[in-house]
């Protein structure tokens, strides 16, 4: 049985791992009404931290659910489970140093998937699951809410064509509130869920609660925490390049994108399909951007989310895999996991210290991109 | 065939009641907002009996969001 040091430790990176959950995707609730102007940065991801603290205490219903069908949870160690998160949060980070909006919950599978074939083989690892839970949601995700947003942004404009500005911008900004917090208390009740899935995993794997014990209020409570504290901390990088660069969102396309993001993951979760918030998002962000009239999708920029949506689960699995090879490799002791802990960080940190070279944050997090200049039509 | 093999992943019935739920909503919500918002904008300058039905407008608009928005959290919790 591993010691208490380990669980505490595997516990703690559990958390930040919710940590980097939160503010990799507070950009899923609030970029569009960040960029809108429909709330002021700090208001709006406060307003996510505190409806994602709620969420969080909504339902548990699947909080025992994130390796299960993905892995052989017989085989899970606690081990593997930390360098899974390992995996997990050094993708989180570097994408959200490129200001990708990848998916949190896929760089999960993809880090306990790694850890496990490094730990156990890949004969542990259920790939019919990874098919139904990951690959197929995930193409599904961005269609099913881009259609709708779509339809939604060309309903929303076409019906207010005869009212003024000034009245239309303001109603949508206020439904665009609602909808948006309603993405993120969807957010927080099923991504801090999946982290307190993993701690209690952790715990019964660790020896330290029984497998019907359900989960303790403490882990509720550290869970929620973290998940709204990392999202008050606001992933600007990515907020921005949902928020601003994709297309330029107008309220009532900000208001179109999260209501058909809303509906898309809670009629999916209703119907258990476990769809990537991030993608859902993205999908409703890049509808609406085809559905006004003049709007333009940045395809570059989609096309480099898209390139790290395919690359989360072999990333995040590939380093998960070095770093349950690097811990077993320093013997599998609550001092390897201590060490592989702290190399983890550095590299994390490190990107936080290259990220502040080129600063994004509340001030500027709304600045006007540079839109690329088309070349005048040769004259005749 | 092809259908055949996806449908071994995804229950495709569950799918297509998604796909609707989603399509209900895009035309709802819209319709709703348009309906509070040409009500609130249509009322400056309207004559006292054509403003209390500009309000209900409102009302009506604002409500149905309301109610998508319960729905949802219903769901949710559920």
């Amino acid at each position: 049985m591993p010691d208490l040091g380990m669980v505490v430790i595997v516990v703690a990176t559990a958390l930040l791992f919710d940590y980097t959950n939160g503010f990799h995707d507070t950009a899923n609730a609030m970029a569009t009404t960040i960029a809108t102007r429909a709330l002021p940065p700090r208001i709006a991801v406060g307003l996510a931290s505190v409806l994602n603290f709620a969420g969080a205490f909504i339902s548990v219903a699947v909080a025992a659910t994130i390796a299960n069908g993905i892995v052989n949870q017989d085989a899970v160690t606690v081990q593997i489970i930390f360098a899974g998160l390992v995996g997990a949060i050094l993708w989180n980070v570097l994408t959200w140093y490129f200001g990708i909006p990848s998916s949190s919950s896929h760089a999960l599978v993809g880090g306990v998937v790694g850890s496990m074939i490094a730990g156990a083989g890949s004969s542990e690892v259920i790939w019919n699951g990874i098919a139904t839970k990951v690959v197929i949601p995930a193409v599904l995700a961005p269609f099913v809410c881009g259609g709708a947003a779509y339809l939604a942004t060309r309903l929303s404009y076409g019906l207010t064509a005869r009212t003024e500005g000034e009245a239309r911008t303001a109603g949508f900004r206020l439904g665009q509130i609602g909808s948006s917090s309603l993405v993120a208390l969807a957010h927080g009740t099923n991504d801090a869920q999946k982290t307190m899935g993993v701690v209690v995993l952790t715990l019964i794997a660790g020896g330290r609660l029984s497998a019907d014990a359900g989960v303790p209020t403490w882990v509720k409570v550290t869970c929620a925490t973290a998940i709204a504290l990392g999202t008050f901390s606001g992933g600007w990088r990515v907020i921005k390049t949902l928020g601003m660069r994709v297309t330029e969102i107008q309220s009532a396309q900000g208001f179109s994108a999260e209501t058909s993001s809303s509906a898309t993951i809670l009629a999916s979760s209703y119907f258990g399909f476990s769809l990537s918030t991030t993608q859902v998002v993205s999908g409703g962000v890049m509808g609406s951007g085809l559905g006004r009239r003049g709007g333009v999708v940045h395809w570059n920029v989609v096309g480099q989310m898209v390139i790290a949506w395919i690359l989360t689960l072999p990333c995040a699995g590939l380093m998960g895999a070095v770093a349950e090879e690097a811990t077993d490799a320093l013997g599998n002791s609550t001092g390897a996991v201590i060490v592989v802990a702290l190399i983890a960080l550095a590299l994390a940190g490190s990107l936080f210290v290259l990220a502040r070279r080129d600063h994004v944050g509340a001030d500027n997090v709304v600045a006007d991109e540079p839109r690329p200049v088309r070349p005048a039509p040769a004259p005749a | 065939m092809t259908i055949a093999s996806f449908s071994d992943y995804v229950p495709l019935s569950d799918l297509w009641r998604i796909v609707l739920v989603c399509l209900v909503v895009a035309v709802i919500a819209p319709t709703a907002a348009a309906v509070a918002i040409n009500s609130y904008g249509a009322r400056e300058g309207a004559v006292a009996g054509r403003r209390v039905a500009l309000d209900a407008g409102v009302a009506f608009g604002v409500l149905v969001l309301l109610a998508l928005a319960g729905v949802g959290i219903y769901t949710l919790a559920k």
